[in-house]
């Protein structure tokens, strides 16, 4: 596939090409920028847990995904810091529930950091002593995010909405799971994900697509990719707790409202949808939204959010209150008032034209439109598809999209109180 | 008599403009505070747009504009900032619109009767009551921040730039509104824009809206205080927190521009600027006791910070590690290599600045209120100039002044 699109509304085009050995690169040009971005993106996330490889069902330890990824920085020989550095790069990777990205951004020697990154990224080293040495690291990683009272107070909400998807794991795993891990199912999971039918090349810059070419065929021509079948179970439609109480170290209770969906399957129409009705129910011009502000049961740090992939679909409201449970009633009300009255067409049009403009701010940076591609590329949907379900979305189908999203039984309610 | 500067740095690459506008003020207790909630209330309604509801709704006209007001404490000023970012590809009015915006937002505060709306004003007092006190949600910043106040409580840069609960329940509607006043009349208007803006329209635009004359720069700058302990002032606090968290406060002996400054960022980058960096290499990678670890330098106060998380029976092995890695650079243990590591990341770093509007903003800003002429390519210049012989000089001019632990208390 060789394809170039190109986006009217927002002056910019993207390269998307798939190269002889499977891996589909992603390119798109920023002239006039310093900055250069690349990341190779593995289609494989603290979700991925269970699969089949050649009729064989493998079993894996929670954080197994983010364990390999702290060891495909190291090399027998090659400090990678210190090379892309060298280089003027500076290189670095993150795991979530579906990818692992591993993207350098450099200001010269695009090509080189490019080569470096390939190499990086197609080696492990591992040795016991190596292997054993990084779990003390990654306990300080699980016991900082515990820590984190915002971080706890999603993972709680979370583990309240799923009864077995992964999803309701701690991306890092615990420090029991983690105690599991070897060097043998490290590179199983090695030899069987990163590969390039699996991956995903992510480039954003000035520079020359052929010499990206080149490289990218260069260095996976010789990579074959096996099957995988991934396995994730199955997942009941409601919510198994609706809500979830934790106590902290902190002077203001935190809360997050999620629902989830009863399909994962999402697209881009899906995420444009979901955020607009958020914004109708209680962004910032909404009146709930400001009865609470004045009332002082909200403040600015009340966000919305819709997140989503391969075991999980969830909209969320968060923030802080010193009465998450009223604030909980509010959301229902104005949830329940929208059924009813259905949404006007101004506001509509206006938070529609909010969206235009902040995602079209995404593209003054170089990184961070490859870094939401890095995101897509596992959930079959592109940056540019998104432009267009944006422009094109209507009315009606955010009422659609308002019919399936809120359920009786699909939500949790996640709160940390403060330690008296 | 009003003063404006105005510094526009156009790039027609980015698809947005912002605009901010500064009030600088020394940063004083007897202020802080007053300061803090008057940008809140700024923030939150004017006469056209009486509520924050208002306002939302016409940053969703104008395309999803962002608009803030906030507070920045950059060395010891305290400044009110205000800025509007748009997407300026979208429609040629929105310049107009944003400056005529930020003007109704400074000049036409919801005022009644000589005071300021008592409901916004009670509503935003209680918000930043909470904010104050949700310091401690975050640890890591917590053990910053108490570290700085610790370790410069003699010195305006340990006052904090959100201000105090204490001094908020000394505060009505009527003096902060009096409190406005004064600082309208006493403070120079300073612009900075950048991005997808016409520069002369833009300019043209600010002299409608604002009175303008000639700015007479005044040094609100405070002299630097170094004091020297013979031993660092150690504070520990408690917490039910599973990991302890250290901060380390260095000073001496630098400054905020020219070839010390140079000195002092190949210094921070060798020691815990990056994955390269010592503290990385021997903390984390050797000795497997941290996640993080690393240090940075407040530049306007020319002083140093180094922090990590670890297990609470690894607090003092830590900060022996930490200091024996000062003495390694200290005792000019620094290879040709980690100068060059250093160097090419701190260059390259300099060279993105001009991509992104954030970046362009602070780095004009901040060259603008410390004096310092130097542009990109003169820091560029700099700093590949800087030698071996030079870090070790400025680190035996560096002590360490403060540490600040967060005691990690288990339930078990």
């Amino acid at each position: 596939m060789n394809n170039i699109l190109k986006s009217n509304i927002l002056n910019e085009t993207m390269h998307i090409k798939t190269l002889p050995s499977g891996l589909c690169s992603y390119i798109i040009p920023k002239k006039g920028f310093n900055e250069k971005f690349g990341a190779l993106a593995v289609n494989f996330g603290s979700c991925d847990l269970e699969f089949n490889l050649d009729g064989k069902k493998i079993t894996t330890p929670e954080g197994i995904a983010h364990f390999l990824e702290h060891k495909v920085f190291e090399d027998e020989k090659l400090d990678y810091f210190n090379e892309f550095t060298k280089l003027s790069g500076s290189v670095n990777a993150y795991t979530n529930f579906n990818t692992t990205v591993y993207y350098f951004s450099c200001t010269d020697n695009f090509t080189d950091c490019l080569k470096l990154l390939f190499d990086m990224v197609y080696s492990l080293y591992l040795t016991d002593e190596t292997v054993e040495k990084e779990k003390g690291i990654i306990e300080q990683e699980i016991s900082m995010y515990d820590d984190d009272p915002s971080w706890r107070v999603y993972f709680n909400m979370l583990g309240g909405l799923y009864k077995n998807s992964p999803v309701r794991n701690e991306i890092a795993g615990s420090a029991a799971s983690i105690a599991k891990i070897d060097q043998a199912i490290l590179r199983l999971v090695f030899d069987s994900f990163y590969v390039p039918k699996n991956m995903a090349l992510i480039c954003s810059g000035d520079f020359e697509l052929s010499e990206v070419y080149n490289i990218a065929q260069e260095k996976t021509a010789d990579l074959t990719s096996p099957k995988i079948e991934r396995i994730y179970p199955e997942e009941p439609s409601n919510a198994p707790k609706d809500s979830i109480k934790d106590k902290m170290h902190i002077s203001k209770p935190l809360f997050c409202l999620g629902f989830k969906d009863a399909h994962n399957r999402t697209d881009e129409k899906q995420i444009v949808t979901t955020k607009i009705l958020l914004d109708i129910i209680i962004g910032g011009s909404s009146e709930t939204y400001n009865k609470l502000y004045k009332t002082g049961l909200l403040d600015d740090g009340f966000s919305l959010d819709y997140s989503h992939g391969s075991c999980y679909s969830t909209t969320m409201f968060s923030g802080t209150s010193k009465d998450p449970d009223t604030v909980f009633e509010e959301i229902i009300n104005a949830i329940k008032t929208l059924k009813e009255t259905g949404i006007n067409p101004l506001i509509f049009e206006r938070i529609k034209k909010k969206h235009l403009g902040r995602f079209m701010q995404s593209f003054n940076s170089v990184s961070t439109p490859s870094e939401m591609q890095a995101d897509f590329f596992v959930k079959g949907f592109n940056i540019f598809d998104l432009a267009k379900a944006l422009k094109d979305v209507k009315i009606e189908d955010v009422h659609k999209r308002m019919e399936n999203c809120f359920t009786k039984d699909n939500f949790c309610i996640s709160i940390v109180d403060k330690l008296e | 008599m009003k003063y404006t500067t105005i510094k526009v740095i156009p790039d027609d690459k980015f698809k947005t403009a912002t605009i901010c506008l500064m009030l600088r003020r020394p940063l004083e207790r007897k202020e802080a505070t007053q300061n803090a909630l008057l940008a809140n209330i700024l923030g939150t309604g004017s006469h056209k747009y009486p509520s924050l509801y208002e306002i939302n709704k016409y940053m969703e006209e104008l395309y999803g504009a962002v608009f803030g007001s906030l507070i920045v404490k950059k060395g010891e000023f305290q400044i009110i900032r205000l800025y509007l970012e748009f997407a300026a590809v979208m429609d040629d009015k929105l310049l107009k619109q944003a400056v005529e915006f930020l003007r109704e937002i400074l000049f036409n505060p919801l005022v009644k009767n000589g005071e300021f709306s008592r409901e916004i004003f009670e509503n935003e007092r209680n918000m930043l009551k909470d904010s104050i006190s949700e310091r401690i949600n975050n640890k890591n910043s917590y053990v910053r921040l108490k570290c700085i106040e610790n370790m410069c409580k003699n010195e305006p840069f340990g006052i904090y730039a959100d201000g105090y609960a204490e001094d908020l329940d000394k505060l009505d509607p009527k003096s902060l509104y009096l409190h406005y006043k004064d600082i309208i009349r006493t403070t120079p208007i300073e612009f900075v824009a950048s991005g997808n803006i016409d520069g002369e329209k833009f300019k043209k635009l600010v002299e409608e809206n604002f009175e303008s004359g000639d700015l007479e720069p005044v040094n609100l700058m405070a002299n630097p205080v170094i004091y020297n302990p013979k031993e660092p002032a150690l504070h520990e606090e408690a917490l039910k927190v599973n990991q302890s968290k250290i901060c380390m406060g260095l000073r001496g002996g630098c400054s905020y521009s020219g070839k010390s400054f140079y000195e002092f960022l190949v210094f921070n980058e060798i020691l815990g600027g990056s994955g390269n960096s010592k503290l990385f290499m021997n903390l984390r990678e050797k000795a497997s006791l941290c996640y993080d670890v690393f240090s940075f330098l407040y530049r306007a106060k020319s002083i140093l910070m180094i922090q990590s998380g670890v297990e609470t029976k690894n607090i003092d092995l830590a900060i022996t590690k930490i200091n024996e890695q000062l003495q390694a650079i200290k005792d000019s243990q620094i290879s040709d290599d980690e100068l060059h590591l250093a160097k090419q990341s701190l260059l390259a770093g300099f060279k993105s600045i001009t991509d992104s509007q954030g970046g362009v903003l602070d780095f004009n800003y901040t060259q603008y209120i410390l004096g310092d002429s130097d542009g990109i390519d003169n820091i560029l210049k700099g700093i590949s100039s800087v030698s071996i012989p030079d870090v070790v000089k400025l680190a035996n001019l560096l002590y360490t002044d403060t540490i600040y632990i967060l005691k990690g208390e288990s339930d078990e």
